[in-house]
């Protein structure tokens, strides 16, 4: 039992910033209440880590054969990563970060399954690149469906009402991509998939609902004013690359994925939604956090080893 | 749909409705401040720029009831200080109105009838731009593709009005039978008039921004 209390407490950090990245802009704007975000977002990323959360669990169970201990203490790592980045200022994704703990315990003490590595690889770099295709491409149809849509608060409802439908289906898409990462690389050392499924849910629900307003608002004023529907397109760009993702089982970046999608968004309206710090960050969440978490965890493998 | 929501909406549509009513009706009165005023009937002009004083308090009444409305967040976040602000500014239009009656009324500036008609003709083009004004904001709910051509149409009355403005103006201080005096009294009542239509203007302005803005 002991094992899993860094999965709940990565899920946790997890929820919270996840979640205000998916529901942050319409909550700041005002378009949905704060309350009614978490609550709706905290039940559909159970039911999405539940549903659509086995495969991404696998990839990551599989990717390296460390023991338990060692498992568990990639989860730790990973989180003391991500707290004190986010405590310097620095971006830092739970992906990444989790990914990065156990690729590195996996070097130092086990085996990495390179293929596994390599598909990792691919779709982190796919999901900003990804995002921002969707974004394009949702935008045009979408923009084609309200331009048909002549008074002003039918027009406003049409929003509203999307605004919703994708913020819901987003939270499925962090639950089914994101667990994963929680509970992902004790796959087949503690409990079984599908109760893993649901320890790393429920976690990442618990982080949505007690974290706060202040996460969201930070977050949400974080990414660029958009308008009501350009936050939509948004939502839904990002959420769409997620839960593809979450198909093909590979956990990635929430955080990337909406800031490929405002970058999308930039290109279609031809307005300037990036620079080159965004592209750095990017990079920096490819290469760096990885990198750090990694190292952090050899590091405390191997003082515990030299200690005990 | 709307049996979900949009009652609130809905609501603050019809109660914006009856605010453009009144302020329409105001702007009508206008009319018969000038034909008292043409007449030299100082009775009648006391009884309706008594009425528009009236008509002024009771578009104050409506348009706080329009806010206190708004408090129930209807429509979205960033519509609400758009609609707020074209509230406030054809309310902005009754004021005005009132101003231009209370001039008439309080000072009742000496001029021969052919001016006092040509600034009636004035207040025509003052009112012909109000209603399209008016038309302008009502298709922001019906049908927002008809707006913009009512936008069009404000513009072209608030035109007219000018070019009336500045011939009046010049024929005033052409004058050899007003004292500067006199003169100085007709310019302000002229250019007060004047703003009647301004106002309807600059909120068209806005009509239109609102319109942008949402041409995704």
């Amino acid at each position: 039992m002991f094992y899993i209390l860094p999965a709940i407490f990565l899920g946790w950090s997890l929820g919270a910033n996840d979640a205000a990245n998916l529901f942050g802009p319409p909550v700041v704007s005002g378009l949905i209440k704060y309350r009614n975000a978490t609550i709706i977002a905290a039940i559909f990323v159970v039911l999405g880590a539940l549903i659509g959360g086995t495969r991404g669990l696998n990839t990551l169970g599989n990717l390296t054969n460390l023991s338990l201990i060692h498992s568990s203490m990639a989860l730790f790592c990973a989180a003391l990563t991500m707290t004190t980045m986010t405590f310097l200022g620095l971006p830092s994704s739970a992906t990444q970060a989790v990914v990065g703990a156990i690729v590195g315990i996996g070097i130092f003490r086990g085996v990495v399954d390179s293929s596994g590595l390599i598909k990792i690889g691919i779709s982190w770099i796919g999901t900003p690149i990804g995002a921002i295709i969707f974004s394009i491409i949702l935008y045009k149809v979408i923009s084609f469906f309200f331009r048909k849509v002549l008074t002003i608060q039918n027009q406003d409802r049409f929003i509203k009402m999307l605004t919703w439908i994708v913020g819901i289906y987003g939270s499925y898409a962090l639950g089914a991509n994101n667990t994963a990462n929680v509970t992902g690389a004790l796959v087949g050392r503690l409990f079984n998939v599908n109760i893993l499924a649901l320890i790393g849910g429920l976690s990442i629900a618990f982080g949505i609902l007690t974290y706060g307003k202040k996460v969201m608002y930070t977050v949400g004023s974080k990414i660029i004013d958009l308008s009501h529907f350009s936050s939509m397109i948004t939502i839904f760009s990002a959420s769409l690359t997620v839960w593809i993702y979450s198909v093909v089982g590979v956990p990635v970046s929430s955080s990337q994925a909406i800031v490929g999608a405002v970058i999308g968004i930039g290109i279609v309206t031809g307005t300037r939604t990036f620079n080159f710090k965004i592209i750095k960050r990017i990079i920096f969440g490819w290469i760096g956090t990885p990198l750090i978490s990694g190292v952090t965890s050899i590091l405390f493998v191997f003082l515990t080893e030299v200690i005990f | 749909m709307k049996l979900f929501f949009g009652k609130k909406e809905e609501n603050i549509i019809e109660t914006f409705k009856e605010h453009l009513d009144i302020v329409e009706f105001g702007i009508k009165k206008l009319q018969d401040v000038f034909k008292a005023y043409i007449e030299e009937n100082w009775e009648e002009l006391e009884k309706v720029d008594k009425e528009i004083s009236d008509i002024e308090r009771n578009a104050d009444i409506k348009r706080k009831q329009i806010e206190n409305k708004m408090y129930s967040k209807a429509f979205l976040p960033n519509f609400r200080g758009d609609l707020l602000g074209l509230i406030e500014n054809v309310d902005k239009i009754m004021n005005k109105t009132q101003t231009v009656s209370e001039i008439i009324y309080y000072q009742k500036p000496f001029l021969n009838t052919e001016i006092k008609e040509k600034m009636l003709i004035q207040t025509k083009l003052v009112e012909k731009a109000f209603y399209s004004l008016r038309i302008a904001i009502e298709s922001l709910f019906e049908n927002t593709e008809k707006a913009l051509n009512y936008v069009k149409e404000v513009e072209q009355y608030e035109h007219e009005e000018d070019i009336v403005e500045k011939n009046l103006l010049k024929e005033i201080f052409d004058s050899k039978d007003l004292q500067l005096a006199e003169k100085l009294q007709a310019k302000d009542l002229i250019l007060q008039i004047g703003d009647i239509a301004d106002r309807s203007e600059d909120v068209s302005d806005r009509v239109e921004i609102i319109l942008l803005k949402r041409n995704i």
